[in-house]
């Protein structure tokens, strides 16, 4: 009995964690799912070790081949794996929850100060460090996924294709998915 | 009731044909115009109120919306709505990827779209940089490069929290382009 309170308790524990955690990620991502990224990497990998920069990666490429809001995918995928099907649906709430009550409670005025100068020039800020975090998370990143001279050509010619051309994410999954086969093929 | 029924279902359709973020606006604009939930004037306020309010791009649109149509229940059935695919679709993906974490082609698939993926973020950290370092004149924005490299600093040197660091931008931001006015 004791012991099923405790495990209980513990349970109940990782769930509250994953809401205060992906309640705060969502709380401060500025500037959409890109930005957020580097924030996952320093609360989830970092802080609280419930997934690895491979794990993220992969998670992220999935939810972009999954239609939806990206962020929210990526929430789902880190919370069932640390609390099971629970723990997904908290880390998805808990990352839209912030948003919901600031719009509710700001959606009558926030339009007045959109139109302020210094609202825009404290957003033009943002901008600037949301790059920034968007820049460390690519070299965090970087390192992990290019571990040799095929994924950085793969890297190369995805980099170039999206800047370049006007193409789905989802393709550039399932084409580099599919290089990702033959190449290994090749190898051996 | 029916309301709110209606604005559900218009997110499902939205979430479950578009890829999150600015990809959801042309449809949730043809939506909301074609049931009169908002005029035209309010649709363009959503971009504006979304990139100021912190979260995901896409569900601050469908809060908005939801609110504007049908106050906090709205925004609620907005919401649900748009979370729809994730609750199914990717949950389906999520557990189809634990179980064949451990398979030798998952793990080349997935050795070959994790440098995809690092990429298309590149690709859009280009975008955005060119967007916010440079001025129309493709000249290069000075006082933005300057504070990048200081904000790069404290992040990586100082290891100052991301809130913080976000804080100190717009303060600065304030300073530079505002008290300023570089």
């Amino acid at each position: 009995m004791l012991m099923k309170l405790k495990i209980l308790m513990s349970k109940l524990k990782i769930l509250i964690e994953l809401f205060i955690t992906f309640s705060k990620i969502g709380a401060v991502t500025f500037g959409g799912g890109y930005a957020m990224l580097m924030i996952l990497l320093r609360e989830i990998v970092q802080n609280k070790h419930w997934a690895t920069e491979q794990e993220l990666t992969d998670y992220y490429a999935i939810a972009q081949c999954t239609p939806g809001v990206i962020a929210v995918n990526v929430a789902t995928f880190v919370g069932r794996k640390t609390a099971g099907n629970l723990g997904g649906i908290i880390a998805t709430l808990a990352v839209v929850f912030p948003s919901v009550v600031i719009i509710s409670l700001l959606a009558g005025v926030i339009k007045a100060y959109a139109s302020l100068e210094w609202v825009k020039n404290a957003f033009a800020g943002v901008r600037v460090c949301v790059c920034v975090l968007i820049f460390n998370a690519v070299i965090k990143l970087f390192n992990k996924a290019i571990i040799d001279k095929k994924t950085l050509i793969i890297y190369l010619l995805v980099l170039a294709g999206a800047m370049t051309l006007n193409i789905s994410p989802v393709v550039f999954v399932i084409l580099a998915g599919i290089a990702g086969i033959i190449l290994s093929v090749k190898k051996s | 009731m029916i309301l709110l029924l209606e604005l559900f279902w218009s997110f499902v359709k939205i979430g479950f044909t578009s890829f999150g973020g600015l990809s959801m606006i042309p449809l949730i604009t043809s939506e909301m115009l074609s049931h009169g939930w908002m005029n035209a004037a309010e649709v363009s306020d959503i971009v504006a109120i979304a990139e100021m309010t912190p979260g995901p791009l896409g569900l601050n649109c469908a809060t908005f919306a939801g609110m504007r149509a049908a106050g906090l229940l709205g925004a609620f059935a907005a919401n649900m709505g748009a979370l729809s695919p994730t609750f199914t679709l990717c949950t389906l993906a999520a557990i189809f990827f634990e179980h064949f974490k451990n398979s030798k082609t998952l793990i080349k698939i997935m050795t070959g779209v994790r440098p995809a993926c690092v990429g298309m973020v590149g690709g859009v950290l280009v975008q955005l940089a060119l967007a916010n370092y440079f001025d129309i004149t493709q000249k290069i924005n000075i006082p933005a490069a300057i504070l990048g490299v200081v904000d790069l600093i404290l992040l990586l040197k100082f290891k100052l929290s991301i809130p913080k660091t976000l804080l100190f931008s717009a303060i600065s931001g304030i300073i530079l382009f505002g008290v300023l006015g570089l």
